[in-house]
């Protein structure tokens, strides 16, 4: 029984188009029980994630069934854009899609969750399986065993997350970590908030314009003070993330020495992500203070986006010598084709 | 080969493999926190008291007679005090570096000629045996002070620099380190004061040289313990100096072991 994987991604449709052909995953049960029961369609599993939107199937002839009940579902005219892999190549994709190699980030972690939960949805309706059973059983186990055995998952790629990962190797446990927020710009919030997720307690947001701290403080479930009043704060508090839109350093180390005294020993963070820059460079040679600005974040997330493609190759590795290994597509001894290995 | 010399030599062992399981996952850059590195450690634990349990028994004493003796009790200490503080503060990677100090140790106890020769047994007193046994595990806890020090000095350099996040990834968080360092002087002071005092409960008080020399390297641990105190030291002088104050312990060995 042949298996296709019909789909469309961020590589190959815009988000206009990916967002017009997405399942709400509250409508994915009644979507797949539909598909299953077309005719040419004995098995089903719907991949719908903000990214991407695949179909895989198995069935006599699932390509022309999925297709034209995509048609219908979607009122589409005309060619369809949409990608389709045949069995080895559709497994190959699958196991491509798991392990991150077709993420929009390589090599992130969250795919393999999505995928987890569409197969689920898919084995909870009853519309999978002894095929697509063991294809996406053992796609979990390359996931992990690509994620083992390479590099293609470890460090961080975006500014927030190399902020939190250097925060984590300053501090430890991020629990009691305090964050100051200088200025109250999109990305010293998404910074805050990646910290935040990890576990940073109390935030403090002082800008310029009281008003707009406020606001922020509130969003973040934290508190605002008057933009003179921050150094009097440094004491108290761990990270700073500077982001103001003064044409001149705001922090100095006559501002930082002061409070270092105060912190016994504790180490403090400061992410300036402003441009031009917020922080005086000397600030770095205090000791115990560690200062990282837009350029050395994003050459870290950089190097680990280098890193990550450098580790592709390996990652294709696994996966083929895995589809190979995969007993649904394996020729019988005599040389002809499994009896569930035919052209579709 | 008597049983407790095998035992001292399996330890060595296990510390070797444990510090190039380390070296191995490091340079493929995979974590090092890991149970094997963490259970050759205890292997090699393990037969360091096997071996104390037998030499004891064979002295009647605490065995720290012989220079060979008393390197593998302060490498027994050093390994001790890592289980005690190392995985409390989760700095696995302290374990990593513990082990290649506590092979060489060993390893140099092993070299020494009176390692292969019977013990012989001997009554010093209480007070002789406390005194030598406390100053002993106050050098583990330095020991294991100046490698949590020093891995303080890498870690900080590195991100201070912006470079190596593979090597940053894998070695302890610097505030943990800090932390480590200060709670490792301040358990070695403590355990050596009381060493000190159990010297001079002796009925023969030890040489005035050696007494001295003591009393100067708690008077280097409590320096560092009463300045951080009143005027606030920073991490980095404190890892310089946890590291550079265990050249004494060191020169103090060195001196008993070239006997």
């Amino acid at each position: 029984m042949p298996v296709v994987c019909l789909g469309l991604s961020h590589s190959n449709a815009p988000v206009e188009v990916r967002e017009r052909l997405a399942f709400a995953s509250r409508d994915l049960p009644d979507a797949v029980a539909s598909l299953s029961s077309q005719q040419g369609i004995s098995e089903a599993v719907i991949v719908s994630t903000c990214n991407r939107m695949e179909i895989y199937a198995a069935g006599d002839s699932p390509s022309p069934a999925v297709e034209s009940w995509l048609r219908l579902r979607f009122q589409l005219d005309g060619d369809l854009p949409f990608f389709r892999h045949l069995d080895e190549d559709a497994a190959s994709h699958l196991f491509a899609v798991v392990s991150g190699l077709d993420s929009m980030v390589l090599g992130e972690t969250e795919i393999f969750g999505q995928v987890k939960d569409a197969y689920s949805t898919a084995h909870s309706s009853g519309t999978t399986g002894r095929l697509l059973n063991k294809l996406f059983q053992h796609s979990f186990r390359v996931g992990k065993m690509v994620r083992n055995s390479t590099d293609i998952q470890r460090g961080s790629t975006s500014v927030g997350s190399v902020a939190v990962e250097l925060a984590e190797k300053i501090f430890g446990d991020l629990k009691e970590t305090r964050v100051m927020l200088l200025g109250a710009g999109d990305m010293s919030r998404r910074c805050a908030q990646s910290l935040q997720s990890r576990g940073a307690s109390a935030i403090v947001v002082s800008n310029r314009s009281y008003d707009r701290a406020v606001e922020l403080a509130a969003e973040m479930s934290g508190r605002a003070i008057l933009f003179d009043a921050w150094p009097a704060e440094v004491a108290e508090t761990d990270v700073i993330i500077s982001s103001t839109a003064a044409p001149h350093t705001v922090i100095h180390p006559e501002l930082i020495l002061p409070a270092l005294r105060r912190r016994r020993g504790r180490p403090l963070f400061i992410i300036d992500i402003a441009v031009p820059r917020d922080v005086d460079p000397a600030v770095n040679n205090i000791p115990g203070v560690y200062l990282y600005d837009i350029d050395a974040l994003e050459s870290i997330a950089g190097e680990t986006r280098a890193r990550r493609e450098q580790e592709i190759a390996r990652c294709l590795a696994i996966i083929k010598d895995q589809v190979r290994s995969l007993p649904l597509f394996q020729p019988s001894p005599d040389g002809s084709p499994s009896p569930i290995h035919r052209p579709a | 080969m008597s049983p407790d010399r095998a035992a001292l030599f399996t330890a060595t062992g296990f510390f070797l493999a444990g510090f190039g399981y380390t070296v191995r996952s490091l340079s493929k850059g995979k974590p090092t926190a890991t149970w094997p590195a963490f259970l050759l450690l205890l292997a090699g634990f393990s037969c360091q008291c096997a071996f104390l349990l037998w030499r004891g028994r064979d002295l009647g004493r605490c065995p720290i007679t012989t220079p060979f003796e008393l390197l593998s009790f302060v490498s027994w200490a050093m390994v001790l005090l890592y289980f005690l503080t190392g995985t409390a503060y989760r700095l696995s990677l302290l374990g990593a570096f513990t082990a290649p100090l506590a092979f060489v140790l060993q390893g140099t106890a092993l070299l020494k000629p009176e390692s292969a020769a019977v013990p012989s047994r001997s009554r010093p007193g209480f007070w002789p045996e406390m005194h030598a046994t406390l100053s002993l595990i106050a050098y583990g806890a330095f020991a294991l002070a100046c490698v949590a020090g020093i891995l303080y000095l890498i870690q900080d350099r590195l991100l201070k620099r912006h470079r190596g996040m593979q090597v940053v990834r894998h070695l302890p968080p610097v505030h943990h380190l800090s932390q480590a360092v200060h709670r490792l002087i301040l358990t070695g002071t403590i355990i050596l004061s009381s060493g000190i005092l159990a010297a001079y409960q002796m009925p023969n008080r030890p040489p005035v040289g050696k007494l001295t020399f003591v009393w100067a390297i708690w008077g280097i641990y409590a320096a560092i313990l009463a300045y951080d105190h009143w005027r606030g030291m920073s991490p980095r002088k404190a890892a310089w100096a946890a590291s550079l104050g265990f050249l004494l312990p060191i020169i103090s060995l060195w001196v008993v072991v070239r006997r």
